[in-house]
């Protein structure tokens, strides 16, 4: 978020993302606040209401009003910079207009599965799609199939059994 | 789903609701400032924007239960001690009740700035948070409340 906007700009955009993300009782919201990253919130996902340490974050650009989608991408890699973001974990754009409210999302970390194998993608395509219900929980999905992936290809590398 | 998150979950839709802005203005009305978990009876100590000498102290109840009928008008299925009551009641800055349907995403105020004699069971849902009510709320509190020095 740029610290010039009004005060409301971050707190609402935080309460509307807060609300929508956790409309999924296994999501859990944190304010992330660490230093040179630009990412707002730490969400993490539940497994079947317990801690898998299934974590992806969120990075929050308010407004009042949605800016034009021509100028999306432009708006948020004017706060990230143009370098590849650099994380181990996946990492979701929204962009949300503070006065309806109302937001646009996109993946910029994106987690994606290559023949079964989990691997983070820098997403450059700008494929802004609507804040919504529908849209959250396709993001949740592809973060569990993600993290779920991640884990059998650990315990397959380990030879380590499932039922440890 | 936990007491905790419906908890968490009221208190962000009443920050949404509480900072509403109204058609023609560019700022909200009230910031909605949180007292933390601990804090006795109140939940948020909320500013007037433009007025910030002016405030006031809310606690905020969330329910998926919905209404019971009512006199003249459904309440909101939330409980408020007796013991916050009297406390919201004697305090000398003006304090509201605030009861978030969390399932309708709708909230409404309830001034506790006059004496009661028993605890609360139910929140009328008479005054909606609407951009209507937040502007003579905004008001109310000028009139009521001592300014903080």
């Amino acid at each position: 978020m740029n610290k010039q906007d009004p005060w409301f700009i971050y707190e609402r955009a935080v309460a509307f993302a807060s609300l929508l993300l956790t409309e999924d009782k296994n999501v859990v919201v944190r304010p992330h606040t660490g230093p040179d990253i630009n990412m707002e919130l730490l969400v993490e996902v539940l497994k079947n209401g317990k801690s898998a340490l299934r974590f992806f974050g969120v990075h929050l650009v308010g407004s009042l009003d949605l800016p034009p989608l021509q100028n999306m991408d432009e708006r948020v890699l004017a706060h990230c910079g143009h370098e590849p973001v650099e994380a181990a974990l996946p990492i979701c754009a929204f962009v949300v207009g503070v006065r309806k409210p109302e937001g646009l999302c996109r993946w910029i970390v994106e987690p994606v599965l290559v023949e079964g194998q989990p691997h983070l993608q820098q997403n450059q395509e700008p494929n802004w799609q609507a804040l919504d219900s529908s849209r959250v929980a396709q993001l949740i999905a592809q973060v569990n199939d993600w993290y779920a992936a991640q884990k059998n290809q650990l315990t397959s590398k380990n030879g380590i059994s499932s039922k440890i | 789903m936990a007491a905790d998150d419906i908890g968490d979950r009221g208190q962000w839709l009443f920050c949404l609701l509480m900072t509403q802005i109204a058609p023609g203005r560019t700022e909200p009305f009230f910031r909605p400032r949180f007292l933390g978990d601990k804090f006795p009876t109140f939940d948020f100590l909320v500013e007037l924007v433009g007025k910030e000498a002016y405030f006031f102290f809310a606690q905020v109840k969330t329910t998926q239960q919905g209404y019971r009928p009512g006199k003249g008008v459904k309440r909101l299925r939330v409980n408020v001690s007796h013991e916050d009551v009297q406390r919201m009641v004697a305090s000398p800055i003006p304090t509201y009740l605030v009861g978030m349907d969390e399932v309708q995403k709708v909230g409404y105020l309830l001034s506790l700035n006059e004496p009661r004699t028993s605890g609360l069971g139910g929140l009328p849902a008479r005054h909606v948070i609407d951009c209507d009510n937040l502007q003579r709320l905004w008001h109310e509190v000028q009139i009521f409340g001592p300014t903080a020095t």
